[in-house]
This record gives C-alpha cells, structure tokens and sequence, in this order.
C-alpha cells in the first residue's frame, strides 16, 4: 500500500498537475491501444502494469482529499480501465496480472501474521474469542437466512427442490463469514492505525480465514446430500482439512524460523527473497495442497513473536508491498465483472445490507459477553464488512462442486463482493479515523531507521 | 524447463550475485562484462543442454522487454555523471563524436559484407542490419575502466579520459539502434514514406519526454522511498510495454525517459542511488538469456558477417586509441591503447537482445551473435590491454587485495 507518510502539504496546484498526468497517462495507453489493438504475449501485460501502478497511485493521492481510502481508488482506477469501461486492458491481460496475485497474498498474509503480537493477542483473547464465534455463529445463520428469503427473485434457483435451495442457502452463509484479509492490510498499512479497533479488527479476520476453511469443507460436505441425491455423506473431507491445516501450520512455522535466520544472518536482498517466496513457494504448496495464506499467515506471525527481527520484517513487506498492492487491487477492480454487477445489482445491493446488519448485530452481542468497551461497541464491525479474493474463491468452488447452479451462485458473489469491496475499506477507515486510531501522519520512513533499520532495499540490491 | 523455474532460477542468480558481489562498483566475483553468462546461457541453450528451450525463451520475452527497459533507464538516469563526478561538456560532446564515428564505421563495413550474410535483404533491411551491428560494435564500457580502477588502484588523466569517453559514448548506439527499429514499428502509417520515416521516431521521443517529464513531475514533491519505487517503476513498466505494444525501441525510449528525467529532477541523486544498484539484476536474464538464443550453427552461418564486423571495430578503435592517446598527452602515442577500449558488454547484449526480440530471424540472430562475440572478445583481450596501457602511463597503482584497502579515483 502507498504508505501512509505524508508527502508535504497538497496545494491546489499540485492537484491540477495530478489530474494532468492521470489524463496524459490515460490518452498514452489509450492511442497505444487504439493504434496497436492486439498484441500476443505478454506484451500487454507489461504495459498495464505500469499503468495500474500510476493511475492507481495518482487516483489515490487525488481521492485522498475526499477521506476516500486509497485501496478503494485503486480499484476505482482498475475499473475505469477494464474491459467493462474504457477497455484499455483487455480480458486476457487481467488474467495475465492475476499472476501477481500470489504474490499479492503471500505479502499480505505475511504481513498480516507479523502485525499479529502475542501480548496484544493475549490482551485481547476474549474479545477475539467472543468476536470470532458470533461472528461466524450469527453471520452464517443470518445470511443463510437472507438468502432463502431473495431466492425466489434467484433466476438460477427457479423451480429448485427445497432441499437444494437449503443446500445453497447454508453454502451462502459461509461466503457472508468471509472477510477481506487484504483489504484489512492495506486499509491499515495507509492509515497506520494502532489501537483496539486496528488490532482486533486484523485478529478477527486472520482468524475468521482458518475458521472459514473449517466451515467451507464442513458446509460442502453436509450439503453435498441436499444438493445431489445421490451423493453420500463422507467424512473424508475432514481428513484432508486436518492434513492441509496441520502441513500448513508446520510448513508456515518451518518457513517462519528460516525467515527469521536469514534476518539474523544474511539481511540482504530481502526483495529477491519475497519474491521467491510469493511466485515459487507458493507454487510448492499448491502441489502439497497446502494453504498458502495460512502458511504465510503462521510464518510472519512466527517472525514477529519469535524473533526480534519482527519490525525489519515488515518494513521489507512495506517496501515491496507498496507497488504490489497498487497492481493487485487495480486488476481485482479490472477484474470485477460489470456486466454481472448490472444484471443482479439490486440483489446483491440487499444480500450487502443484510450482511452488514449481521456483522453489526454480531459484534453488539459478543462485544457485550466479551465486555469490551463501548468504542468497540460501535466500530469493531465496521473493518469486517469487506470481502475480495476469499469470497470469490468460494464462489469458484461451489461453481465447481456443483456446475448445474454453480455458475449462478457465482456471479451472484461477484456481484456482492464488488459492492463490499468497495463499501467496505470506506467503511473501516472512517471507523479508524473516527476513533483517532489513524496515524497517517507519522513519517514511517523516520520510524523505521530509529530501528536501525535501512530506509531503502532496492529490488535486487 | 518450466517457465517459473528459470524465473526462480533467475531471481536465485540475482540473488546470489548480490550476496557475493557486494563491496566495490564492479563488485567481487565476476567479470566486468558479465560474459560468463552469456557462455553459460548458450550451454544451457536448446542447441547444447536444452535446459532453456524455445517454448520458455517465448514465454519469458516480456521479461527481457523489460529488464532491456530497465537497463535504458539507467543508463539514461546515469549519462553524463562517472562516479558522481559530472562530465565535462567537452568530454560529452568528444565522446559522441567518438561513438558517431565507431557505429558508422562499423556500420559502413557490414554493408560491404551484407551480401556475404546469405539472406536476400531488402534496402531498408539492411539498412536496419548494419545500424544493429554499428550499435553493437561501438560500445566501450565504463566497466572495465572501473574494474581496473577499483582492482588495481588505476588513478590518472588516462584511466579518467577512458572511463569519460566510455560513458559519453553510449548515447551514439542506442540512437542508431533506436533509429534502426523505428524503421520497422508495428503499425502502419498512412503517410509518404518520408514523412513516416519522421513520425516514428518523433512519436518515440515526444513519448519518452512525455514520460520523463511526468516522472519528473510526479517525483518533484515525493520524498517516500516505497512511492518513489512506485512511480519510478510504473512510468518504466507503462513506457517499456507501450514501445514494445508499438514495435519500437524499448532501450532508447528508456534511455531517453531516464535522460529527461536525470536533468530535470531535482532527486537525480537520491534516485540513482536507489536504482543503479539494481542494473546487474536486470542485466542477468539479458545475458543469460541472449546466450541462450545462440546457437552454433549461427557461428558457420554469420561467422564471416560477425568476423568483419570485429575486425573493423578492432580497426576503428584503433585509430580511435591513437587519437586518444594524444589528447591524454602521453609521452609517446600508444598504438595499443584502442585494445583498451575493447571492453563491451551492458549496452551491446541489451542492444543485441532488442533486435532479437523485434527482428526475430536472420537479422535479430546475427545482432545478437555479432554483440556476443564483441562481448566475449573485448573481456579476453580488454581489460589486460587496459591494464598494460595503464601501467604504461603510470596510472597503477599495485594490486589491491579483494578485500584490502585500495585508492578510490
């Protein structure tokens, strides 16, 4: 994420001189594109992604007048380029930047799990505890419910067997108890909060991630019966679930130890390093079938409560990440079907609504059993309304488990996931900046060499 | 070999070569041209081990495009400044000169040899041929003259004029390498063809100052390293993937973006020490690769082409080296010091890949093949031409140590 540090104050001036190179870099691409419209290769790709980088960079520093955050403006540029837009970047280049996209969440999760410190977790614990269980208790329940109450407005359910509508609806339940562990990272990475809404609000989605893998393969496997006849209860899912958590967390601790040696040791190159892991080792673990956002998640998380290489950690993260994260949410709004968003928006609009009701209404009941005080009572809910890749990859699975409605159930989560996608980060910086947790305005690079730690690690250097 | 492995593979070698080659500007182990790459990569070349076959060159393309870009940058970033020391006018424009009078010399012997190549080319092709080998052939790098420097403690007038005119040489190739490519863009003009043989390469150029000058812009108020990457990186990215979408010269829009940004931002410093440690890690997978898209039966084919291209650029230096050693006053003119400029690497593979990837066939292949042998041949004769005609001058100081103390110029 584009840190949070200040650049100087923004005049008017430089605000014109903004928008004119985000109108230059637009007209460049554009005439690119209209006088070559087809290029084989990867050729396209390399364009569009110093475009992401600079149009999302700039959109983000424009909106960031309007309190707007910039994850948010950069996907509003994604779109605006897409091929639902402005059609500067085809179909087949946002596949080719999803690429990245491992790379994108081996950062973020690493990041993530690093943010996580066992005294704040300790401090915190029944909190956590109490969030994580209503959260997934009354959120699956309550938008399971929600959805068996749109379902005759459901095109792809129409003349469904009750049995199969229920099936759905408890798959749906577990796409509302996903969060947005990116979104989460890079809301928090620009407004470089600290405080108890920052730091529970990362701990009930790291954790929300595990808990949904738990309940993804639970659901699928109680609904494989409702939804197909002649499938049979196996408990065989279960044993591959505890086999890809149990690797995950060994391989993730593994990982984390490694890290934390050459830390130790060597410091150098840490670039080359992220990029290893983020394109290389997550291509291992995808053949082990083990999880790589859970093993990321565990090894930064070891790095940071193990060691005392914790905060070098993260701010090679930061420096890397920065560019990364511009790309990764430019192209998941490139990325974002329009023409699905339009076909079923005033549905999704409602299963949006209903689900943030939900994750409200969970949070007023487990931060009063949790007695947790009133400022959590009011926003610990707003940083967990987003929803991106995790959602999407759900929708991914039940279009495979079940091709007959799959395709359906689908699109009806990318039309939902575009609406929290956007509403969401909004929602959680306004909390943060809100209950004074926002330090946007700390010099990071300042802080950071207090650490002793170098201000610059030039990729490759 | 998958396409993912040799990018691990290249990251690794990245890796690698920064851990052990840390401590000097051309740092530890290795050779001041990077030659042992380019060997390596023709081994591993689908011809000999077939590590890295053809299907994996393709898929890999867009990474050359832009680590070529990327080394443009640079390249432009850095002209005009040796070790933060800023370079005369004089010494700029004699460098030029210099450069002009090697690319046309050489260019001017592959044109008599041209026929002998074996592929019937039209007038424009060839044309675009003997710009590429004038490109290839004309480089002398400032590495040598560093390497030297740093490892023998060569300080004086004659390694200073060397390393200056090595650096202000540059700019001669990549412009007739740029020249040569926009003679073949990738879309059609509706023009005469001599308006369009205007449009092109002022299309290039308003579109490399446009970018510098954005670069220039958006960096003027921005002193966060992560954003400074960020825009550096995208405005790189954004300028190396559009030429390329347009089928023009990659290297010398970058070059000419890094340029315009070099003179007009005021963080021409702080951004040169960000990015110029990064240009052997993008000049890895050039070399590697390049070698990789050699073959030896290219050797019997061009071998009379490269070989004459070679031999003039030996004449031409030579003359050059005459010149050179009276305008550095020594006692008595050294007739060897041209050997001394032989020394060729960065700029000849980034020019020779460019022209493999926009010209793939006979033209591409004998650019590429001509930069690898003027490569191999100045590391084995350079640096101890360079050497010899230092210690001749007095300019050396003793050997240092790898690791001792020794005098920086």
């Amino acid at each position: 994420m584009s840190g949070g540090g200040p650049s100087g104050k923004k005049s008017p001036w430089l605000r014109v001189q903004q928008l004119l190179v985000l109108t230059l870099v637009f007209a460049l691409l554009w005439e690119a594109t209209r006088v070559v419209p087809q290029v084989s290769g990867g050729l396209s790709s390399i364009a569009a992604t110093g475009f992401l980088l600079l149009v999302g960079t700039l959109a983000s520093e424009l909106l960031e007048a309007l309190r707007i955050p910039h994850l948010t403006a950069y996907i509003l540029a994604g779109i605006a380029a897409g091929p639902y837009v402005l059609h500067l970047i085809d179909h087949a280049t946002v596949k080719e930047l999803s690429k990245a996209n491992s790379l994108a969440l081996a950062l973020i999760a690493l990041a993530g799990g690093a943010e996580l410190r066992i005294a704040d977790l300790r401090k915190g614990a029944r909190s956590l505890a109490w969030a994580t269980l209503m959260q997934t208790l009354v959120v699956f329940v309550g938008t399971g419910l929600a959805f068996t109450a749109v379902t005759p407005f459901l095109p792809f359910l129409q003349g469904a067997e009750w049995k199969m509508s229920v099936g759905i609806a408890l798959l749906w339940g577990v796409v509302g108890v996903t969060r947005s562990p990116s979104a989460t990272l890079g809301v928090l990475s620009q407004t470089r909060a600290q405080g108890p809404i920052a730091q529970a609000t990362l701990a009930t989605v790291m954790t929300s991630d595990v808990v949904v893998l738990v309940l993804l393969a639970t659901t699928l496997t109680l609904t494989k019966p409702l939804i197909n006849p002649s499938a049979v209860l196996t408990l065989a899912a279960f044993r591959e679930l505890g086999r890809e958590i149990l690797g995950s967390v060994a391989l993730g601790t593994t990982l984390g130890l490694l890290l934390v040696l050459y830390l130790r040791f060597v410091n150098r190159s840490l670039v080359l390093v992220l990029l290893a892991l983020g394109f290389g080792f997550t291509e291992v673990l995808g053949y082990l079938h083990f999880e790589p956002l859970l093993t990321f998640l565990v090894a930064g998380f070891v790095v940071q409560n193990l060691s005392q290489q914790g905060e070098k950690f993260l701010h090679g993260i930061e420096g890397l990440g920065s560019m990364v994260y511009v790309v990764f949410f430019a192209g998941a709004g490139a990325h974002l079907e329009l023409s699905v968003v339009q076909k079923l928006w005033p549905i999704a609009l409602v299963l949006c609504v209903s689900r943030a009701g939900f994750t409200f209404l969970a949070n007023r009941i487990g931060t009063r059993l949790a007695g947790d005080p009133p400022l959590m009572k009011k926003w610990a809910w707003s940083g967990l309304v987003s929803q991106a890749g995790v959602a999407l990859g759900i929708g991914a699975v039940i279009e495979r488990t079940i091709p007959s409605i799959g395709s359906g159930v689908r699109s009806l989560v990318v039309a939902t996931v575009a609406f929290n996608e956007m509403i969401g980060p909004i929602l959680f910086k306004l909390a943060l900046d809100l209950t004074g947790e926002s330090r946007a305005d700390a010099p990071p690079d300042a802080a950071i060499r207090e650490d002793g730690v170098p201000a610059q690690d030039p990729p490759g250097g | 070999m998958n396409t993912l492995v040799l990018v691990m593979a290249l990251v690794g070698l990245s890796f690698l070569s920064g851990i052990f080659g840390r401590g000097r500007a051309v740092r530890g182990l290795g050779l001041p041209s990077g030659s042992e790459w380019v060997i390596l990569g023709f081994l591993l070349g689908p011809d000999l081990l077939g590590v890295i076959d053809r299907a994996v060159q393709a898929d890999i393309e867009p990474v050359l495009y832009v680590a070529v870009g990327w080394v443009g940058l640079v390249l432009g970033l850095d002209y005009g400044v040796v070790r933060s020391r800023k370079l005369r006018r004089a010494r700029i424009a004699l460098g030029i000169v210099l450069g002009i009078i090697t690319v046309a010399a050489v260019a001017g012997a592959a044109w008599m040899l041209a026929p002998y190549l074996g592929v019937a080319l039209s007038p424009r092709d060839r044309l675009v041929l003997v710009l590429g080998l004038g490109a290839v052939a004309s480089e002398s790098t400032s590495n040598a003259v560093r390497w030297v420097a740093e490892r023998h403690g060569a300080v004086g007038p004659l390694s200073e004029l060397l390393d200056d005119l090595a650096e202000a040489k540059d700019i001669a190739p990549i412009i007739a390498a740029g020249a040569a490519v926009c003679l073949h863009p990738r879309f059609e003009i509706a023009h005469a063809a001599t308006i369009a043989s205007l449009v092109v390469p002022a299309a290039v150029l308003v579109t490399a100052i446009v970018l510098g000058g954005i670069c220039a812009i958006m960096l003027s108020r921005e002193e966060r390293t992560e954003q400074s990457w960020g825009i550096v990186v995208g405005i790189a990215l954004l300028a190396a993937g559009t030429t390329a979408r347009l089928g023009l010269p990659v290297l010398t829009a970058l070059f000419t973006v890094g340029l315009v940004l070099g003179l007009t931002s005021r963080h021409r410093d702080r951004l040169l020490g960000m990015i110029d440690p990064t240009k052997r890690s993008a000049l890895l997978p050039i070399l590697l690769l390049a070698g990789a898209r050699i073959s030896p039966a290219q050797f019997v084919r061009y071998g009379l082409v490269v070989a004459g291209v070679v031999l003039a650029r030996f004449v031409v230096l030579h003359v050059i080296g005459l010149g050179v050693s009276r305008l550095a006053r020594l006692q008595t003119p050294d007739s060897r010091l041209g050997l001394a400029m032989l020394p060729a690497g960065e700029l000849s593979m980034s020019i020779g890949v460019s022209f493999a990837l926009a010209f793939p066939g006979s033209i591409g292949e004998v650019v590429l093949l001509s930069a690898a042998v003027v490569t191999l041949v100045g590391e084995a004769i350079g640096p101890l031409a360079l050497r010899s005609a230092l210690r001749r001058a007095g300019e050396l100081h003793g050997a240092t140590t790898m690791s001792g103390e020794y005098p920086v110029p």
